[in-house]
């Protein structure tokens, strides 16, 4: 008798675990059905990604040697199969990415030699993928025409340069990428500028000796202010996202950083000046990069990555979040966000943990294209000004210049 | 004693002397008056023939010329007038051929203007430094919207005369600016360039330049690469002339022969009347005329009179009278390199001396449908069929081919970190 009993409740017990599992599995089902609508009805632009890199990489710029519909395949081809690759335009699909900063990157490598010519070859790049592929992409680089491209169901494709050692300490040089239609700049990489310490210094005891902009670094915002071009704080040492936030008169941006506080990596933004930038209306892009992610090489779950995002509407609202995975920038992405096909997976998440259809709209891109649109009306505010013309003091640029420089 | 017979002949001898001298001085007077009347007459027929149509120079070197003495700072000059500050200039000795008020006079409508940086920064700072230029130049004519409009086209070129500005457009000068790199040329491309000088007095990794000429053995040195020529067709698939100026005689011979759109010599003079390498001898001129390309006279003194002397207008003229007899006026211009070089001719010293030049071409009998020719006809010929030649090559990839490593060589080994 009593063994019946049990067995009765080992079968309600069962049932109940199925059940419970099946509403949890539905709940999914859902959440990702509606991540998937929200994804239909807005854009979704993020703000990092680097393909063009990726293609100089492994393709040397050649056209004829990859197939941008799939780049697994295109590596397969060249028996690269272990290349990583996180970005096509067959995942893209998937993946309802409907936007792309497209990183424009040259590494510290060619920092005061060779920056300006590599960081143009990429603009090239990116310039030839979208005629290529013209019935998929459109190069854009006015707000107003995001969501007309959005409507003709094309992909927004804008540029952001990746990073301030591109313009060669001259200020001419950044007017010529805005005119390329460069629509933000990096500022720093992982080294110095003579003009911007990058967050390589906060490594060190005595950060605070290096200093953040300098009085030249300070007209490189105010000209980027004047110009309409975003800045862009990612990669920058702390003390320069404080001075450029201070400098800027319009809204600031991080393309592809992540939370301090949670994992805290010289790449990721501290809590005081997230406060900042609540008060200068800019954005945070969070980076899926695991080591953003999670400290100490642990693999990063979807709740670890949600975290990020949780904790900057708490501390200051919605906002001011956005979306820089930067794909095809880094060796390693979470398993549950690991390329460009997983975003509505992502979403989905987010919507798991409350976030409402208007906040999941506004961080897959009505933040980001009110910071652009910010810029841009304050440029406008800004016609009558004349260019800044300053030159950077020769003693600035110190040695490591004067190899390759051969006039102010 | 005086014979009364010799009285009467030193009488009549007298009056016949003062008959004489006052018919040979109102003699010389009609006819100083005459010929007076007939240069007054040229020359205002000449304003009248440039107000009627544009005067298109191929190239003035401005922009180096606020580089070099005003590092590009636009609160140290006054464009509207730098004769005032003759003595200020030191990065060019003084030397000034170029502002808005000598613009009008000279009755400019429309300028190639050059974005130079010097072979110092070949391998090293080339790029930045002509992008420099590049920006420079585009502040300048931003900053007088009442006197220039920038143009990248013969459409916008035409129309911005029409409304009388002074139509602007971009030369590269030169070939180092691209840093062998054909996306580089591209970007300059998508920035308004729409010639590019393929070297200035240095060879670059795929093409030789001029001073190769002065050597025994200049042909050891070769005009353009494989790459080179990869060059060329990119310049034609995009629709940007190829300029001739500057590069070795087999340059143009190879550039001549790889073009499929008709070139350019932005600011070159007649070899035959001045044997300076700088200048275009008879048998490329005669390869000019099949590809329909265009010569834009140069007016350096250098380069349109041997040996130092000081040319006089008929020298100039010259220059202009042996292209046409050579191969006809069809392909002729005007590319004066005021504000590039350190002395030009006392009757054309400055671009306000144009309509002197002209008023002494039509007095050479040069008839004005010709002189309307040589103004801007010709160039805008030129730049037209550039245009067309790139609309028909739409269809075309661009050349993503990159310069062999070996090309480069040790000088570009120091300031190269990649490809």
């Amino acid at each position: 008798m009593i063994k019946n009993k049990s067995f009765l409740v080992l079968i309600a017990l069962s049932f109940l675990e199925v059940f419970d599992f099946l509403v949890i599995i539905g709940q999914k089902e859902r959440n990702l059905e509606e991540a998937n609508e929200i994804l239909d009805k807005y854009p979704l632009i993020d703000g990092h990604n680097d393909l063009p890199h990726m293609i100089r990489t492994n393709f040397e710029n050649q056209f004829d040697q990859f197939d941008l519909n799939d780049m697994k395949e295109s590596l397969n081809k060249l028996n690269k199969s272990d290349v990583i690759t996180h970005t096509d335009i067959k995942r893209m699909k998937e993946g309802k990415l409907r936007g792309q900063f497209w990183a424009i990157y040259a590494s510290c490598e060619s920092n005061a030699k060779d920056a300006i010519r590599r960081h143009l070859e990429q603009i090239d790049v990116v310039y030839r993928y979208i005629e290529q592929y013209s019935d998929f992409f459109k190069l854009v680089t006015k707000s107003e025409d995001i969501m007309k491209a959005f409507k003709d169901k094309k992909f927004i494709s804008l540029l952001g340069l990746e990073s301030g050692h591109a313009i060669d300490s001259s200020l001419a040089i950044l007017r010529m990428f805005y005119a390329l239609g460069v629509r933000y700049m990096t500022l720093t990489h992982n080294c110095n500028v003579p003009w911007a310490t990058n967050n390589l210094v906060d490594r060190l005891s005595n950060a605070s000796a290096y200093g953040g902009l300098t009085q030249f670094g300070r007209k490189v915002i105010s000209e980027m202010n004047r110009l309409g071009m975003m800045v862009d704080l990612s990669h920058v040492s702390h003390q320069t996202m404080l001075d450029a936030l201070e400098e800027s008169k319009a809204p600031v941006i991080f393309s592809h950083s992540s939370v301090y506080a949670l994992c805290n990596h010289t790449r990721n933004v501290r809590d005081d000046v997230l406060l900042k930038l609540k008060e200068n209306n800019g954005i945070i892009m969070i980076n899926l990069y695991n080591g953003f992610i999670k400290p100490n090489n642990e693999v990063p779950t979807m709740d670890d990555i949600i975290a990020h995002f949780n904790y900057v509407k708490n501390l200051i609202g919605v906002d001011y979040i956005g979306i820089g995975a930067d794909f095809d920038g880094v060796s390693s992405t979470p398993p549950d966000v690991e390329d460009v096909s997983k975003y509505p997976e992502l979403f989905a998440a987010l919507r798991e943990n409350k976030w409402t259809e208007k906040e999941l709209a506004q961080i897959a891109s009505q933040n980001i294209i009110r910071v652009l649109t910010d810029n841009e009306i304050y440029a406008k505010s800004q016609e009558h000004l004349e260019p800044i013309d300053d030159i950077i003091d020769q003693k600035d640029l110190g040695d490591l210049y004067s190899e390759c420089r051969t006039s102010f």
